[in-house]
């Protein structure tokens, strides 16, 4: 992408990539020749990028706990909660064994042994990634079926790097079946199968239910980990400190988060809190 | 509002509650919506409501002017888009109290003449 230096930039999860260009566009009624710069990622991809020295003017991120765990306070003040989703296991009309899966018997189909393939983001870069082995954790215990989150651990096919490559996968017929939010699942089109609340980490209601599924990532620093806890899917954005365009990116969050933005997010299946 | 309502009014059907009992709980305190969620269950463990329903209602209740949603920082979390009632929407809330007291008197009526026509005919 050509730089520009009067340039927005903006770096966000790549869950977001749609709701994100929408939103610009409607920035961009207001200023019809602003340069912008949009670059996406895993979240803690992201987060890690700005820690590292990556100027950008607003990071939009799948889970507001990367901005405690990796940004704030050194680069970051304050995250806004703007919108919630649920996972779901996406696929299509040429996945196999599409025509009989369904909530009841999901786990059975991936772990068939007929070669199914199956592929989640990675836990280390993106929150897909760990909501995906929170999901099977929860399930192995909403389910009452012992020792299913390490066969599903141990059975996947693919690891993408975030949660738009799972679905970008799919799409190619790479994979059968992907771990992914609903919000992109729409997006693209996908069948899905959707989970209980009590497992799908959409519902407030099951908060501390989610709590009890636990993954450990890599730290803010090298050799230092980091145990994250389940609960309810919270996107969250942010102006970093050394953002240069700190009153177009209050602009473009103010769009984001009012009544239009609340529009585009719906549209995309996400839903505006 | 409910989809078809004319704007200003609350509806108090005991199948339509969630604004109202919106209503009440920001009135009670001030609160975001993945706390009402939480609390909002807690009133009624019967009703299954998604989060996306409240989200969607608040929104709605906010547009017509019964709340208003300001950002919330708290010490350790992120920012929250938190909801205060209006003078609307207590006056609002008001009037469905009086709905409810209404209905509530229906009902009870209704189950009194039941149990009084039972007592008196038995197996009619």
């Amino acid at each position: 992408m050509k730089k520009h230096p009067g340039a927005l930039k903006i770096l966000h999860a790549g869950a977001l990539r749609k709701p994100m260009k929408e939103c610009i566009h409607i920035l961009r009624e207001s200023y019809p020749d602003l340069p912008v710069e949009l670059e996406y990622a895993g979240s803690r991809a992201c987060a890690k990028a700005v820690a590292g020295g990556k100027v950008v003017d607003i990071i939009a991120l799948a889970d507001y706990k990367v901005f405690n765990d990796i940004l704030i306070p050194g680069f970051v003040d304050t995250s806004f909660v703007f919108a919630t989703d649920q996972m779901v296991l996406a696929y299509d009309e040429f996945s196999a064994d599409s025509q009989t899966i369904n909530e009841s018997n999901w786990m059975d189909v991936l772990l068939n042994g007929s070669g199914i393939k199956y592929a989640r983001s990675d836990h280390r870069l993106d929150p897909c990634g760990y909501r995906t082995l929170m999901l099977w954790q929860l399930a192995e215990e909403h389910y009452n079926l012992p020792g299913l989150y390490r066969r599903l651990e141990s059975g996947w096919s693919n690891l993408y790097p975030k949660s738009l490559d799972v679905a970008v996968a799919l799409l190619e017929g790479k994979i059968d079946y992907g771990f992914e939010y609903f919000s992109v699942t729409r997006q693209m089109g996908f069948a899905y199968v959707q989970f209980p609340p009590a497992i799908n980490l959409s519902d407030p209601r099951f908060a501390d239910q989610y709590a009890q599924a636990r993954v450990v990532v890599e730290g803010s620093y090298p050799g230092l980990e980091t145990e994250i806890t389940g609960a309810p899917i919270e996107f969250a954005v942010a102006i970093p400190k050394n953002s240069n365009q700190k009153e177009l990116a209050r602009e473009f969050i103010e769009i984001l988060t009012g009544p239009r933005g609340e529009l585009v997010l719906e549209d995309n299946g996400l839903i505006p809190c | 509002m409910d989809a078809g309502k004319p704007a200003g009014t609350v509806s108090v059907s005991l199948d339509k509650m969630i604004q109202p009992t919106l209503l009440l709980l920001i009135y009670k305190k001030p609160s975001h919506g993945y706390e009402l969620i939480q609390n909002f269950n807690a009133l009624d463990p019967t009703e299954i409501v998604e989060p996306g329903t409240i989200y969607r209602n608040l929104r709605r209740m906010e547009s017509d002017g019964l709340v208003v949603s300001t950002w919330e920082t708290s010490a350790s979390g992120p920012a929250r888009r938190q909801y205060e009632i209006t003078t609307r929407g207590s006056e609002l809330l008001r009037e469905a109290v009086v709905r409810l007291e209404h209905q509530k008197k229906q009902i009870q009526d209704f189950l009194q003449l039941y149990r009084q026509l039972e007592k008196e005919g038995g197996n009619r």
